[in-house]
């Protein structure tokens, strides 16, 4: 099913392991050079912001090809009166083409994601969809023209991203399924409103048990990348449905609630219990079982929470707001970290050498010169402030 | 696929160190370093912003002696922990053991900022010279950087030295607010920008602190490419001036990119290059301007980007570096 190398792909996850295992000592230098060299991991692999411009410049590349094959067939267009087919037409010839380029680099080059293989994965995918648009363009506009592309589309999407294990098409993928699912759900009608939430939220745990349990399985270890993504989806997508905001302001906006003054949604104490309870369920859970992934949710979906809380419990008062929120996470971040002066219940606040982790960047360093002094002093020459111009730049308008 | 059980198949691991591999596997800790860190940090900017807010909408109350009191009180609390926990200069890295240091070290520097800026707000000790009130900051942030080896204090210094000359350095403010229209700004930048690298250079030459490398070339080459390019619109008479500044400096950070293995200067200098080149290009042809330009203009897009794509495959080839 995998269209990349699986021998180099078992390969790097081997090596990878090997270096962890020699950098603490736990196999020999020997054993470490027999690694490399038995398991050969040889292929071009650029670094990552070479893959960002290889990434773009086959994007643009695209462009131009199908901006020039379009400019040249004009004529066709001009006689033909079939807008439609002339658009299923291209979309399907170069979809054809994106895929069968990146079938034959793949078997050719032996290439794993080095930018030009998701470039053409996703313009591949982008002309897929755009046929299937044109196809059922007439009636696109109702729910129904909408759920039929969703469902035809759905096959792509999931061939595709099991094929080439690519995790930025499970996110479409899981997009699609969900959208399919509240569509065929508003079908129902009038009792709608009441399974809605309900239904998400089993749905989302049925996705994340079925991806934990493949997860733990040796035979899925390539798809591990993907599981994850389908896994945090899982896990946010079923504290969105029963959180408090999503619930109150979806049932005024899709199922016609009229609240009057000081009235509440029904099962309002229910779903605040569950906007407070489940990021922190989460944190704990994440934390027990050393889940990293989980405990990012959580993190997240904390901070998501107290905005909900602080939208319907306004004190009027940001700024004491923001003060007693920093304060607590400072307060927090301290106390944890001088609790874990010895690691507690397999929690350590020792940096794992290991761990790719992109908190571990420069990033910080522009963060800060981002948040504070952005702003440049008046000078003599009487500069403009704010107002800056960049005369529309050269490259905009020419890809 | 077990890896394990594989190294064990093919006669790498025997029995006993799989067990104990296996063991470490299921039995080491998780880090939570960065996630901590990172609450801390937003902590402090959260906590910063508010307290900044809350004085400000209480003036009155407070009274200005009061408030200059407690952040010359906060900045010098600070500063006495960062030098109490002091390790002697050198020209290498410095790591601090304690997490916390770094950020108190940074809260300091941007309350020595706030209080500048207050008193200068206030009192107007500067006067008419704003400059001034962002080069003292700037300075001091420059000199901490080094003191206790400080890469985010360094971005703070260098956008506050090139804030003093009526520059916008920061990432996302960069095209916002400057105005590249007036070439006094565009040379400006360009003065700012060639001090940068030019220092980096010789910083580096001289051993001293090579890992702000990065935090310097960052800021100077996108100040460097942008003012460039913003000459290269211009459409004046030096336009070709401009381009073959730009094309030493792609040339430049090109090699720079190699020499320090930082791609990400790989990755700039080929962006730029090409909108400057295609620039170039498409206002020949717009001079030339007849029918055939506009197809010859999509030729050259698809032709142009091949060779980029080709270049980032084989570009150790190319330039000649072995691995």
């Amino acid at each position: 099913m995998i269209a990349y190398n699986k021998t180099l792909l078992s390969n790097m996850l081997i090596v990878k392991k090997a270096k962890q295992w020699f950098s603490r000592d736990l196999i020999t230098g020997a054993q470490m050079a027999s690694v490399l060299s038995k398991y050969p991991t040889e292929y071009f692999k650029p670094n990552i912001f070479i893959k960002v411009g290889l990434f773009l410049f086959t994007l643009f590349l695209i462009g131009a090809a199908l901006g020039l094959f379009s400019l040249m067939s004009m004529g066709i267009l001009m006689n033909s009166n079939s807008y439609e087919g002339y658009g299923i037409f291209v979309s399907i010839l170069f979809g054809g083409a994106c895929v069968f380029f990146l079938e034959k680099f793949i078997q050719w080059r032996n290439w794993y994601s080095n930018g030009i293989d998701d470039a053409l994965l996703y313009s591949g995918l982008s002309f897929i969809f755009s046929a299937i648009a044109f196809s059922v363009s007439n009636n696109l506009n109702d729910e129904n023209g909408f759920l039929l592309l969703c469902f035809i589309y759905l096959p792509f999407l999931m061939v595709a991203a099991a094929r080439y294990i690519d995790k930025v098409v499970t996110v479409f993928m899981m997009a699609c399924m969900y959208c399919i699912f509240f569509l065929v759900i508003m079908k129902i009608g009038y009792g709608a409103k009441f399974i809605m939430p309900f239904a998400f939220m089993a749905l989302s745990a049925g996705f994340y048990f079925i991806v934990n349990k493949q997860l733990a399985l040796p035979s899925r270890i390539h798809y591990s990348g993907c599981f994850k993504v389908i896994k945090a989806i899982a896990l946010i997508v079923f504290y969105v449905s029963g959180n408090y905001y999503v619930i109150r302001e979806t049932s005024i906006e899709y199922f016609r609630l009229e609240l009057t003054e000081g009235q509440d949604i029904p099962l309002a104490l229910i779903f605040y219990a569950f906007t407070a309870f489940v990021p922190l369920l989460y944190l704990f859970f994440g934390l027990r079982s050393k889940d990293k992934l989980m405990v990012w949710v959580s993190l997240l979906l904390i901070a998501v929470s107290a905005l909900t809380f602080k939208y319907y419990f306004s004190l009027g008062h940001p700024e004491v707001s923001l003060t007693i929120a920093g304060l607590v996470m400072m307060a927090l971040a301290y106390a944890s970290i001088k609790y874990l002066v010895t690691d507690k219940n397999g929690i350590t606040f020792k940096d794992d050498p290991n761990e790719d982790n992109f908190l571990k960047t420069n990033a910080e360093a522009l963060v800060i010169a981002q948040s504070f002094g952005t702003h440049s002093q008046p000078t003599d020459t009487g500069v403009q402030m704010g107002g800056g111009e960049f005369g529309g730049g050269g490259s905009g308008n020419k890809f | 696929m077990n890896i394990t059980e594989q190294l064990i198949n093919d006669g790498i691991l025997d029995k006993e160190q799989a067990q104990s591999i296996t063991k470490f596997e299921n039995e080491k800790p998780m880090s939570v370093h960065w996630e901590l860190k990172t609450i801390l940090y937003l902590g402090i900017l959260l906590f910063m912003s508010g307290l900044g807010i809350l004085v400000y909408l209480n003036i009155d109350t407070i009274g200005h002696t009061a408030i200059i009191a407690a952040i010359s009180l906060g900045c010098a609390a600070c500063f006495y922990y960062g030098i109490k926990h002091l390790k002697p200069y050198t020209n290498e890295e410095v790591k601090y053991d304690s997490p916390l240091f770094d950020y108190v070290v940074l809260l300091g520097c941007l309350l020595f900022g706030v209080l500048i800026g207050y008193i200068q707000f206030q009192y107007s000790v500067f006067g008419s010279h704003y400059g001034f009130a962002t080069i003292v900051p700037a300075v001091l942030y420059i000199v901490s950087a080094y003191i206790f080896d400080h890469k985010g204090i360094l971005s703070l210094g260098i956008t506050g030295f090139a804030a003093s000359v009526g520059i916008s350095v920061t990432p996302m403010h960069l095209l916002e607010s400057n105005d590249f229209s007036n070439t006094d700004v565009i040379w400006t930048a360009i003065v700012v920008g060639g001090i940068l690298a030019a220092f980096s250079k010789v910083a580096d030459i001289k051993g001293v602190k090579k890992h702000f490398g990065f935090t310097y070339n960052n800021f100077a080459s996108n100040i460097l490419f942008i003012a460039l390019l913003a000459g290269l619109f211009d459409e004046g008479y030096m336009s070709f001036v401009y381009f073959l500044l730009i094309s030493a400096l792609v040339f430049y950070y090109i090699r720079y990119a190699i020499a320090e293995k930082s791609f990400l200067f790989l990755l700039l200098s080929v962006i730029y290059g090409y909108i400057a080149l295609t620039y170039t290009f498409f206002s020949l042809l717009i001079e030339i301007g007849n029918e055939l330009s506009f197809m010859l203009g999509l030729f050259y897009i698809i032709a142009s980007c091949a060779a980029i794509v080709l270049f980032f495959i084989y570009y150790k080839r190319i330039l000649g570096i072995k691995k």
